[in-house]
């Protein structure tokens, strides 16, 4: 039986997972995105990365980035090298693509913010 | 003196008064004979005794126990760095070279002559040294084969308070415990600054290390418990910040203001404590009479100019006499340090100053960003950048005030590929 | 045109969904933000994990905010950035507020007040941390700002002396960066921030965390070189002989944030020592008639959802703002509750469905929250478990409560017996 701490909203439910062969019985969440996400800890932990990546603009030197989906916990550090190698050039906007596909794990390095595409003079 | 310099030098001097505050009713002739020769022969004619009741009335926060108070309307306060740096740009604009992170190593001495001042910068050949090096003065002396007094450090240590404990009281106060020995200096007082904080403290400890400027819990703890019997409603909890400074004193506990004994080109002003940031307008003749007479004689410059132009605090201003210098000045215009209102324009001029430390903390002593209740959360990035885009480097070059106190470590990211 | 019906200081998303909620609801509004973008604390958390009650949705802080931006600029309400207020006064129609930008100097009157603030974090002095005065003490604030505004590393290998959720996101933040974070140090003997933090910030990049610790001294002339550890009591007092030294070249403080009610306290505005922010009403109005107060600045929140929620409300309330009598009863904290909002209700009002934010102050299993009138039980709810550091909301109806000024409203927790 093993005890974790599910992530995904705050209220952090204390979950018991109990591995029986193939059957897997959780406890203690209060919703059904507690449950599912025992199983993946259990199996395969996925993790989200927010981070920022370097800009050629001298007023806004970094963009912050996340990625658009889970990627396995054990890829953090290889994906946070791939957002430090980049350097953003183009006004991006909100949601556009920084790496696309990164690493292979079908997942994108998107754009969190529209800092980049504010003209000057305009109210953000 | 001091309002003449002050007003000249562009530095902003109050005088908030100074309460001397006694509990002991027995000791009102004794004291009431001491202020009748303040008055009188000393001619300090505002000094006077005044009863309990009259001190409770003006400053009603205080200790309502004590019995009289000797009362010193002329008293001010200054700020201390400010004025220093004040008289510093003065002598710049009018010739005067001052050489920061200069450190003296040794000197050149013969047939009890000062040669050459060595430094780490090089060498200099003054024509005469004047030794004003506070707990290394001794060692400026021994270097001058002059040395006939010691140093012993004595450490104090201020604490600060939000200017919201500034409305508690508006002068300089402080208990003259008769009972007791309390040691050296007065004490320590209360005294509300020109910045209209409140300054706690200092209290007074031997110590061997000259550069501990470390401070410690406990004394604070110590000042707090004894400032509170001037002012119970003093709390701990509106300390937003605290220092310690190392004094020079002697072990005679008196200045030391003379020509050399052994050496006839140094003139010596150490030993330097209380009443020192005081005297030091009144010290500064005695040492230009000093150093006239070994010069054999000197013409007053007659291009001085005493006047300093102080950097405009907006703060202080009426909205159309600050919508006046943001129109010359937008950066008048964005406020930075939040705290105390303080906007890039003065961060830039503090920056063109006559003596320029392109530093936070020398930002901070000349206008004050970080000084407030946030103590430089909000503001120190803000002022970082502001220095770097100044020095035109990369953030990561600039410092906190030595050379060593790096803030940032630069960035992590390569950033070697372009995106997508 | 210098007249509005509303004006909000401050456009982090406090303001931002007060500003909203008054042009939606027909007020002439203009907004006054400080910093140079709109956003507030928002624009450095990069992190996700906000929205998730909102928009059920794990957005990163600009995200969210720009959510709000988007929304504000579609309505067209004028906000005016890098603009500090210096000066506000009561006048007999509202107030006249002072403002300095790069502009000059300008004065705007209002008919009603939205003061949405924020707050500033606690400093290393104000949890008497002694020693030298090195640079590399940081506030988890103003490391964030280094890293994620100005893409700058404040650490190569720190020390972070506090539990809560910055100081937490930090930890990780500088790890993914590349930066070695020796310990996160809580001096109560529970973290102080969201569990789930505790799990993805430390756990996750084995970052131990060591409760019943804080920091007591720093050392380094230049930049900082090590720092003193000690264990601590009960009472969070550090124990004699037990500091330890540790070397790094950082400290990052999370030792908590404090509601900025500065210009509210210039205009009279009663505060609440338990939230450190203003007493306020139902329709988080303060004491001083037409001045509201949302998001950190009325109470500290953890979750942003909630800070939209009573920007909305003051921002409503702003808008349909006329003078009027109100009939106030207060609301009292009783045993086990560290701050309640609202402090009070007008009894003129609709008190019908009334959000109540409140945090307990200790942690607690299998209890409930009870509301007294007189003396007499009129509410009870039941909790698994309450920790200070989770702000817990309810909506209450107090219209059947038969409240009268002077009832005597007391807000309680109680152990529930099995």
């Amino acid at each position: 039986m093993k005890e974790i701490v599910c992530i995904v909203c705050p209220n952090g439910c204390a979950l018991n997972v109990e591995q029986n062969g193939e059957t897997m019985t959780v406890s203690g969440n209060k919703c059904k995105r507690g449950e599912e996400f025992a199983v993946t800890e259990m199996t395969k932990p996925m993790r989200t990365i927010c981070s920022t990546v370097k800009t050629n603009r001298a007023d806004i030197p970094v963009l912050p980035v996340r990625v658009s989906a889970d990627i396995p916990k054990d890829k953090i550090f290889a994906v946070m090298n791939e957002i430090n190698g980049v350097t953003v050039t183009e006004p991006l906007r909100r949601g556009d693509i920084v790496i696309k596909n990164v690493l292979g794990l079908g997942v994108d390095v998107i754009a969190t913010s529209d800092v980049l595409s504010i003209n000057q003079g305009e109210m953000i | 003196m001091y309002g003449d310099v002050c007003r000249d030098l562009g530095v902003e001097f109050k005088r908030v008064g100074q309460y001397v505050c006694f509990n002991e009713a027995w000791a009102k002739p004794i004291i009431s004979a001491y202020v009748w020769k303040r008055k009188h022969i000393d001619k300090i004619e505002d000094s006077e005794i005044i009863s309990g009741k009259e001190l409770h009335r003006r400053e009603p926060n205080f200790n309502g126990r004590f019995r009289f108070a000797i009362s010193n309307p002329s008293t001010g306060c200054v700020c201390p760095y400010g004025l220093t740096i004040a008289y510093a740009e003065n002598a710049v604009m009018n010739g005067a070279k001052v050489m920061l992170n200069t450190a003296v190593t040794s000197m050149q001495v013969e047939n009890g002559r000062i040669i050459s001042v060595s430094t780490n910068r090089g060498t200099v050949f003054p024509h005469i040294v004047i030794n004003a090096a506070g707990v290394f003065s001794e060692e400026i002396a021994k270097m001058a084969n002059d040395r006939f007094f010691s140093i012993h450090p004595r450490r104090g240590t201020n604490s600060i308070l939000d200017k919201k404990a500034g409305r508690y009281m508006h002068s300089v106060a402080s208990i003259k415990e008769l009972a007791a020995s309390s040691g050296h200096t007065k004490g320590g007082g209360i005294l509300h600054t020109v910045h209209d904080n409140l300054l706690i403290g200092p209290d007074a400890v031997e110590t061997s290390e000259k550069e501990n400027v470390a401070t410690n819990p406990e004394s604070i703890e110590k000042v707090f418990t004894r400032q509170k019997n001037t002012m119970p409603v003093l709390s701990e909890r509106d300390i937003i910040t605290y220092f310690t400074g190392v004094r020079a004193p002697t072990f005679e506990e008196d200045f030391i203001i003379e020509k050399g004994r052994k050496c006839e080109n140094i003139i010596h002003c150490a030993g330097i404590q209380s009443p020192g940031l005081t005297t030091a307008p009144a010290v500064a003749l005695d040492i230009e009479k000093m150093t006239v007479e070994m010069l054999g004689g000197a013409e007053k410059n007659p291009g001085f100019n005493p006047i300093r132009k102080p950097i405009p605090p907006l703060r202080n201003m009426s909205d159309e006499e600050r919508a006046a210098m943001i129109e010359k000045n937008p950066d008048y215009g964005e406020i930075i340090c939040r705290c105390e209102e303080i906007s890039k324009g003065e961060i830039l001029d503090a920056l063109n100053s006559p003596i320029c430390v392109p530093t936070v903390d020398g930002v901070k002593k000349r206008v004050r960003p970080g000084m407030g209740r946030c103590q430089g959360g909000f503001c120190s990035p803000l002022v970082t950048k502001i220095i770097a885009e100044y020095l035109d480097e990369p953030l990561n070059k600039v410092r906190k005030s030595y050379d060593g106190s790096v803030i940032t470590y630069g960035s992590a990211k390569k950033g070697e590929k372009a995106d997508e | 045109m210098n007249n509005y019906d509303v004006i909000v200081i401050g456009g982090g998303p406090a303001g931002l969904a007060a500003a909203i909620q008054a042009k939606k609801d027909g007020a002439e509004v203009m907004l006054i933000e400080r910093e140079n973008r709109l956003g507030g604390i928002l624009k450095q958390c990069i992190h996700d994990g906000f929205g998730l009650v909102r928009f059920e949705e794990k957005l990163s802080g600009p995200e969210y905010a720009e959510r709000f931006i988007d929304e504000f600029n579609s309505l067209g309400i004028k906000a005016l950035t890098l603009t500090f207020v210096t000066k506000i006064a009561k006048t007999a129609d509202g107030f006249e507020i002072h403002i300095v930008n790069r502009k000059g100097t300008a004065v705007y009157n209002c008919n009603a007040l939205v003061l949405a603030t924020g707050c500033r974090e606690r400093t290393a002095k104000q949890v008497f941390i002694h020693g030298t005065r090195p640079s590399g003490v940081f506030t988890a604030g103003t490391a964030q700002h280094f890293t994620n505004l100005l893409g700058e590393l404040p650490a190569k290998k720190c020390v972070i002396l506090g539990s809560g959720d910055i100081g937490l996101i930090m930890a990780r933040r500088l790890t993914l960066e590349g930066c070695k974070v020796l310990g996160v140090y809580e001096a109560k003997p529970t973290p102080s921030g969201l569990t789930r933090n505790i799990h993805q910030c430390l756990n996750d990049y084995d970052i131990p965390l060591y409760l019943s610790h804080t920091v007591t001294r720093v050392f380094g002339d230049e930049r900082l070189e090590a720092v003193e550890i000690s264990q601590v009591d009960e009472k969070m007092r550090p124990i004699a002989g037990t500091q330890k030294t540790v070397e790094c070249d950082a400290l990052i403080l999370s030792v908590g944030l404090i509601p900025e009610n500065e210009l509210a306290e210039t205009l009279g505005v009663e505060m609440d020592s338990g939230t450190k922010g203003p007493v306020c009403d139902e329709k988080l109005m303060t004491t001083v008639d037409g001045i509201f107060s949302c998001g950190n600045a009325l109470h500290v929140n953890d979750l942003v959802d909630y800070v939209s929620e009573s920007g909305e409300t003051a921002g409503a309330a702003a808008a349909a703002y006329k003078k009027a009598k109100r009939r106030t009863v207060r609301l009292e904290r009783g045993n086990g509750i560290m701050s309640l909002v609202p402090q009070m209700l007008d009894l003129n009002g609709t008190t019908e469905a009334v959000t109540v934010y409140f945090r307990s102050s200790a942690v607690v299993n299998n209890c409930s929250l009870k509301i007294t009138v007189d003396g007499k039980d009129v509410f009870r709810k039941k909790y698994a478990f309450l920790r200070p550091p989770e702000m817990e909301r309810l909506v209450i109806d107090f219209s059947a409560f038969g409240l009268t000024p002077d009832s005597k409203i007391l807000f309680e927790t109680e152990v529930t017996e099995k």
